[in-house]
This record gives C-alpha cells, structure tokens and sequence, in this order.
C-alpha cells in the first residue's frame, strides 16, 4: 500500500514537471508575441508558473527514495513512473516474469539437491569414464527386442504385455490387471516415455493412441511413471531399468483398493485441487502413498 | 463409464426434501465440484396380463439421461436387457400382454455435478406428485471394478456429505467383474422397489 501511494506522488511530480514544461514555453511564446503594453498573458502565465513550480518543489520534498525491492529491473524498474499509460503495465509484467525466472531458479537448485542425494550425478563424478552406454541401447535388432518381452512376459505373468510398432516407433502396452494400461514408448531397449490410460482408453488408431488420458488420476500417474523411468534408469542397464519399471507398475494392482500408507486413506485433494487415490509407489519400498504424503 | 453407486440419503428431521438437497448440494459445490447438467432417472411397471392361477409377471421400463438412447428392461429376476429406444414403442404395441400398472411411474431428478474424475448427482424421488425420498449418485470414471473403489467410492461419498455413511452391498456378485450400465440401473430398481413397498404397507 506504502509503495501504491509512492507511486502515486512520483505520477503527480511528474505531471507536475511537465505542466511547468509547458508553462515555460508559453511565458517564451507570450514574451514574443505579446505586443500588449500591459503583458497580461504573460503576466497570468508567470504567475501560474510560480504556482506550479511550488507545487512541484513541495511534492519533490515529500518523496522518498525509490525502494530497493521496486527497482529489482535496474532502470526498466523506473517504467511504471512513464506517464504514457501504454508502457505502465510493462512493469508489473516484467516483475511477474523476474519473479517467476526467480522461483523457478530455486526450486531448480532444490531438485538438483535432491538428485545429488539420491543418485551421484555424472558431474560428480572422479572418474568421467565410467558413462552409460547409451549409444549400444539405441539401435536393437527386433529379435532382441521380441526376446526382451518374452521374458518379461515370464517375469511378470500378473501383467499382459504386448509389443506393437506404431510409426515406427516401439511400444510396450503393459496392462495391469483390470486397473490401468501403461504405453512405454521405447527406443532400442531404453525407455523414452510413459503414458499411463484407464483400461478403457486403449485404442488401436494410432492418433489416439499417443494421447494423454481424460482422467486426472492417470494424467498424473504418467507424470510419476516417468519420474519412476528415469529413477530405475540411473543404473545405466536398459534391460534391468524396463525390469524394474514393469516390477513398479504391478503394485498398481492395489491402487484403487488399497489406502495410503501415511494417513490410512483411500483419497487426498492434491496441490491442483484434484480428489485423488494413492499414486505414488515408493521406488525402494514400492509402498502406496498420496503424493503429498510421500516420504522425504 | 466407471463404478456407480446409489445411496438413499437419509431425510433429516424438521427439514423436506427440497431443503436437504439444497443442503448436500451447497456440500457439493464447497467441496469444489461444478455444476454440468441436470439429470433424471425414470421407472415405469408393467405386469403381464394374468391367466388363471398364476402370479402376474413384472416388468420395470427404465431410462437413465446418462444413456439417452437407451432403454433398460429389468424383470425381477434381476435380468436386463439394454435395447434402444424405440423399445418403448414395442410395450405400447404389446399392450394386450403386458399392461402398465397405474401410479406405478418413479422419478428420480436433480442436478449433476463433476468433480474431477467424481461425477456426483444428487435429486429428489418422486411418485407423481408426492415425495418420497432423497438419491445421491457417486460415480468415479477410472475405475471399472466395482469391488475395487467400492470403500473408496464410501470415503468420497462421507467427504463431501461430512457424515459417516454405510454404502450399499456390492451390486455384482463377481468379485472382479466389470460394471455395467445394468448395474446402476439394477441399483435404482432396488431403491425405487423399496419406496414402493413402504408406500403399499
């Protein structure tokens, strides 16, 4: 509120200044042209001169200096005081985008905190050497690829998994017993992308087939699917990673049946406002949580 | 469509019916669900023309507006068969066998609210003119097992009424079925059938 009426002495200042601007050219313009012996203009414009430039002198005195916090921008801060109403609102724009540039730099720093606890990142490492072979993983031959699933097909027989090619891109559609559909979107043997669906949302045309859900619960699943793909492939092992993520999703057998660990509920309203069930399987634990009651 | 379940929602003393809907309504919107659409369920009883001796046979014509093209024909057996709507033209036709019972038509009728993947309805049943009693409907769209969000469908249901509730028993006996429309329909018959009978005694 303080700064609101700063900002309004500093508009009055300036007007002020540019009205005592206009004044001095036309006390110069009557000099010139008044040719009456009495000079009454330029009489009445001296006057209203001094008049303004005590207005001007009292408004001056009053203000403070400009607060740090309100001149963040350096001197693009100063926009809100052009009196050229366009360019006023600028500002306030330009303070959202320098805040929010803000927040998301420090909530950068805290993710990559927590990735440096959980995992040792390649930057931190002694020995540069040791890196994943990704290059190997990117270019598998379909036969690999068919043996890959026939063993997963033995490893999990709690899961269907069929291997499809749409657009030339793999796919492993992995359904959970009468609970979800999970598309893992491969390239070679490594895991690109995860979309999780209703069992009611497979469909065989492929547009719709790349297609998020309709369903807040599964929107949100997918975004956990993914952070659960790139968790598991940390080691470095596609096959072990697709082992581990397809492991994860069987415990979404239980999602709708089964409470939350932490506070022994089936639902929770989650940052979004969405009523949601237990999403969240632990990557160590593979228990059921609610995302907001996930351990630390 | 995903798992539904009807609960009849007791009527609290002092108030009417017009009253607690405003009330479970007011609920509903508090807890962050928007209104859709308005919503209603209609049940109308024939009975077979009887021959001598034996009972006559009945029949329950049922239309839910979440089905507009479809007309669910339940027997008491608890079969149903899901025809379109033409089939409403088929009983007029076969008047001769099966004859509508008279005052038999059951309402049920309110306001439709979404709240995220929860669709809730919440309306008043009606025979004719006179009320009978209050329906709340809770559907969650993810799920196709009855018997897997049958306690959390519970749990959701005494969230946004902010009163403990006792859900009806599971309408499939199947443990791991998949729920059908019939089910829900099969769920109102059985509300419906008990205002009948509390009325008749």
């Amino acid at each position: 509120m303080a700064f609101e009426a700063e900002k309004e002495k500093y508009k009055i200042a300036l007007s002020t200044t540019r009205d005592v601007r206009n004044l001095v050219d036309s006390a110069f313009e009557n000099a010139i042209k008044d040719f009456s012996t009495e000079k009454t203009k330029l009489k009445d414009t001296l006057v209203k001169l001094e008049k303004k430039l005590s207005d001007l002198e009292k408004t001056g005195n009053s203000l403070t200096k400009l607060d740090n916090q309100h001149t963040l921008l350096g001197k693009s801060g100063l926009l809100w005081s052009d009196p050229i109403q366009d360019k006023t609102p600028l500002h306030d724009q330009l303070m959202q985008t320098y805040s929010w540039t803000q927040k998301l730099n420090a909530q950068a720093k805290i993710a990559t905190e927590s990735l440096k606890r959980h995992h040792v990142l390649d930057s931190d490492n002694v020995e540069p050497a040791v890196k994943r072979p990704l290059k190997e993983n990117l270019f598998v031959p379909q036969s690999t690829l068919k043996q890959i699933v026939e063993q997963l097909k033995k490893t999990f027989p709690k899961l269907t998994i069929r291997w499809n090619k749409i657009a030339g891109v793999s796919l492993l559609e992995v359904s959970v017993k009468l609970t979800l559909n999970a598309i893992i979107i491969l390239r070679g043997c490594t895991i690109d992308r995860v979309m999780i669906k209703a069992i009611h949302e497979t469909s065989e045309d492929k547009d719709e087939f790349m297609q998020c859900s309709k369903y807040k619960t599964f929107n949100k699943m997918t975004d956990i699917a993914n952070a659960a793909a790139f968790h598991y492939s940390q080691c470095g092992d596609s096959k072990k990673s697709l082992n581990n993520l397809l492991n994860w999703l069987t415990y979404y057998e239980k999602l709708f049946s089964e409470k939350c660990i932490k506070c022994k509920k089936h639902l929770q309203k989650d940052a979004d406002g969405n009523v949601l069930p237990p999403c969240w399987i632990d990557f160590e634990t593979l228990r059921l949580y609610h995302l907001q009651c996930r351990p630390s | 469509m995903g798992v539904t379940c009807v609960y009849p929602w007791p009527l609290a003393s002092g108030k009417n019916g017009q009253q607690v809907v405003d009330i479970l309504q007011k609920n509903v919107e508090l807890a962050g669900a928007h209104w859709s659409n308005g919503w209603c369920v209609d049940c109308e009883t024939y009975q077979s023309v009887t021959s001598l001796g034996s009972p006559p046979k009945i029949l329950h014509i049922v239309h839910n507006t979440e089905f507009p093209l479809s007309t669910f024909a339940c027997l008491e057996n608890g079969s149903c068969l899901i025809a379109d709507r033409g089939f409403d033209s088929v009983m007029s036709k076969i008047k001769g066998c099966y004859e509508p019972r008279k005052g038999a038509k059951i309402e049920a009728k309110g306001q439709r609210y979404e709240l995220g993947d929860f669709v809730i309805k919440i309306g008043q049943v009606t025979v004719g003119v006179s009320f009978k009693g209050i329906l709340i409907e809770v559907e969650y769209l993810p799920c196709l097992v009855a018997s897997q969000c049958w306690s959390l469908l519970q749990e959701f249901l005494e969230g946004i009424t902010g009163i403990a509730v006792t859900v009806p028993s599971l309408p499939s006996k199947k443990s791991d079925s998949k729920f059908k429309p019939s089910d829900t329909i099969m769920q109102y018959l059985e509300q419906f059938n008990k205002w009948k009978k509390a009325s008749t005694t």
